[in-house]
């Protein structure tokens, strides 16, 4: 699973790092506080708004959906760890506080994981089906929701 | 391309029954679409059916609710012994993994390899997997190309490829929504000898969808479909 995480984060490393520059941003802030909250749910946010059309494909293919969260787990904390490991030095750096470098090694694992929440909720959202409508095609058998029987 | 190595076995073709199947699609303004209407039809083991008709015809419907990829209305699916339109949501994943799914886009994960694509549903160290991916690639005439990306191959082979990851669970069934659509005709037809091979290699039942009548006339019966509805079947009774 970290070896396939790797592979995705690895052809698509903007997206990792773009994950794991903000996180570590964020967690230089170190402070858990309304600010961490809203990153949280902007994290979320866009992880829904990035997308991940290989969990689409993955689940199309048969992986339930605990398989597909390990992956995300896998690769959005690989990361969130990246970005903990250079933040926590960082903060002990800058103040050398217990608290700051906690802090600052935390906040981006939970936004990276935040992100990845996003991406699964929406690859659940979306489910399996490749295609949703039928091809926009003459429809004659076209009737009224009641009379169809349909549900 | 190499060239093709036998199949590997797996197991033999499955007897797919689709008994008065209906599925609609809300259309906006409290209408709905009947995509797919009564449809029933039997599939006999190892053999090849076309689902042809127009656009919109209800093929790929059809056959996204044999494949579990949406829920039917009404009707039964039965791929053996096993009622497909009974399982509950939690078990489909795992029918989908037992049966093979090819669809006009390969569906290729872009940072894996060739090798790794194949082998998808089984991605951890195991080196039987890795092994039956190689035989797999093989068969398909793709030896010595699994370290390959899938950007780097036609799309004639990246559909090889497809074909290949279908037939990594060992699946009695096939399931092939327009698989040469994005192909050009003679691409198109090796896809379909690999397919028509595949089935006299490893007796799995075949059921496709294509729009295209030089590609169903190859097969061993053609169902026609219009508005959702069995227009044509070459296997029925005259």
């Amino acid at each position: 699973m970290i070896t396939l995480a790797w592979s995705r984060l690895r052809y698509r490393p903007a997206r990792g790092l773009l994950l794991m520059l903000a996180a570590l941003a964020l967690g230089l802030l170190a402070e858990p506080s309304a600010l961490f909250v809203l990153a949280g749910a902007l994290y979320v946010l866009a992880g829904a708004l990035l997308a991940d059309p290989d969990l689409r494909t993955l689940s199309i293919l048969g992986w339930a959906p605990w398989g597909l969260a390990r992956l995300v787990l896998a690769g959005y904390g690989l990361a969130g760890l990246a970005a903990a490991v250079v933040a926590a030095p960082l903060a002990a750096l800058i103040d050398g506080t217990a608290a700051a470098v906690g802090a600052a090694a935390l906040i981006p694992l939970v936004l990276a994981a935040a992100a990845g929440a996003g991406c699964f909720a929406q690859a659940v959202r979306e489910g399996p089906v490749a295609e949703r409508r039928p091809s926009p095609a003459p429809a004659p058998t076209t009737a009224t929701a009641e009379g169809s029987g349909a549900r | 391309m190499t060239e093709p190595q036998p199949v590997p076995a797996v197991q033999s073709g499955v007897i797919v029954s689709i008994a008065e199947l209906t599925k609609t699609y809300p259309a906006g303004g409290g209408r709905v679409v009947t995509a797919v209407h009564a449809v029933s039809l039997d599939l006999a083991p190892a053999s090849v059916t076309a689902i042809t008709g127009p656009s919109g015809s209800g093929k790929s419907s059809l056959l996204r609710l044999v494949g579990g990829l949406e829920r039917a209305d009404s009707g039964v699916i039965a791929v053996d012994t096993e009622q497909i339109t009974s399982l509950p949501p939690r078990a489909l994943p795992g029918y989908r993994r037992r049966i093979g799914l090819v669809f006009e886009d390969d569906l290729l994960l872009p940072a894996l390899t060739v090798l790794d694509n194949v082998r998808i549903l089984e991605p951890g160290r195991s080196r039987t997997a890795r092994d039956r991916a190689r035989e797999l690639l093989a068969a398909v005439g793709l030896a010595g190309l699994g370290d390959e990306r899938p950007s780097r191959l036609p799309p004639v082979d990246r559909q090889r490829v497809a074909v290949a990851r279908a037939l990594f669970s060992e699946p009695g069934l096939l399931l092939a929504d327009e698989p040469t659509g994005a192909l050009d005709t003679a691409a198109g037809g090796e896809i379909v000898e690999l397919i028509l091979r595949v089935r006299d290699e490893y007796g799995v039942t075949v059921l496709l969808a294509t729009h295209d009548p030089e590609i169903a006339i190859n097969c061993d019966r053609v169902v026609r479909l219009l508005d959702g509805r069995i227009a044509d079947d070459s296997a029925a009774p005259i």
